[in-house]
């Protein structure tokens, strides 16, 4: 039962490293899309990604956003302390 | 003569021996905690988007770490050990796996 659900999207940053991991684990952290620490990826909301995420729970960083930036919005940065809406 | 992380002991002279402590100090159950907190706030994330499967349901029937007792939070089930606990450090990777329940009675 993979229905989208269109309420949003998640966003999955890596912030464990994957090092000591069974390989299973790492290759679902690689299915993610994510190959580096603190790298941010977007996925739609559906049951095949949810259990990829609760899979390698203990090293992931999960948000639930409205909508996935585009590149250009990825880029912009600003000050510390200071955050773009 | 020290190597590396083994320090040599007047009963193994000659050999060398692993030395850790039996239970955590006080920085390193805090970090537990933290982690523990971190794993809650993902598992909360997936349930709050609405999906739903298998391991969700399995993760929401995990105690959160404010439902969690200090003794269930730092020590895990070992059979071999008096009392049948052993600390939460001596599993391999604790950092990255999660051990939240017990055999019932123990």
């Amino acid at each position: 039962n993979s229905t989208k659900i269109q309420n949003g999207f998640f966003k999955i940053t890596l912030q464990r490293s994957t090092i000591g991991l069974p390989l299973k684990l790492r290759r679902v952290v690689r299915a993610l899309g994510l190959r580096r620490l603190q790298q941010t990826v977007y996925h739609s909301q559906t049951a095949y990604i949810a259990g990829m995420i609760l899979k390698v729970k203990e090293i992931l960083q999960v948000k639930n956003v409205k909508r996935i930036p585009s590149p250009e919005e990825r880029k912009k940065k600003t000050e510390k302390g200071y955050v773009i809406i | 003569m020290m190597f590396g992380a083994f320090r040599a002991t007047m009963i193994t002279c000659g050999g060398l021996l692993w030395k850790n402590p039996s239970k955590m100090s006080r920085t390193r159950k805090a970090n537990v905690r933290k982690r523990l907190r971190a794993v809650d706030a993902v598992i909360e994330a997936v349930n709050k988007s609405g999906v739903k499967c298998k391991a969700l349901d399995y993760a929401r029937s995990l105690p959160k770490e404010s439902e969690m007792t200090p003794r269930d939070k730092y020590t895990v089930f070992s059979k071999k050990h008096k009392g049948y606990r052993k600390s939460l450090h001596k599993v391999p990777k604790f950092t990255k796996v999660t051990i939240r329940t017990t055999p019932s009675g123990f």
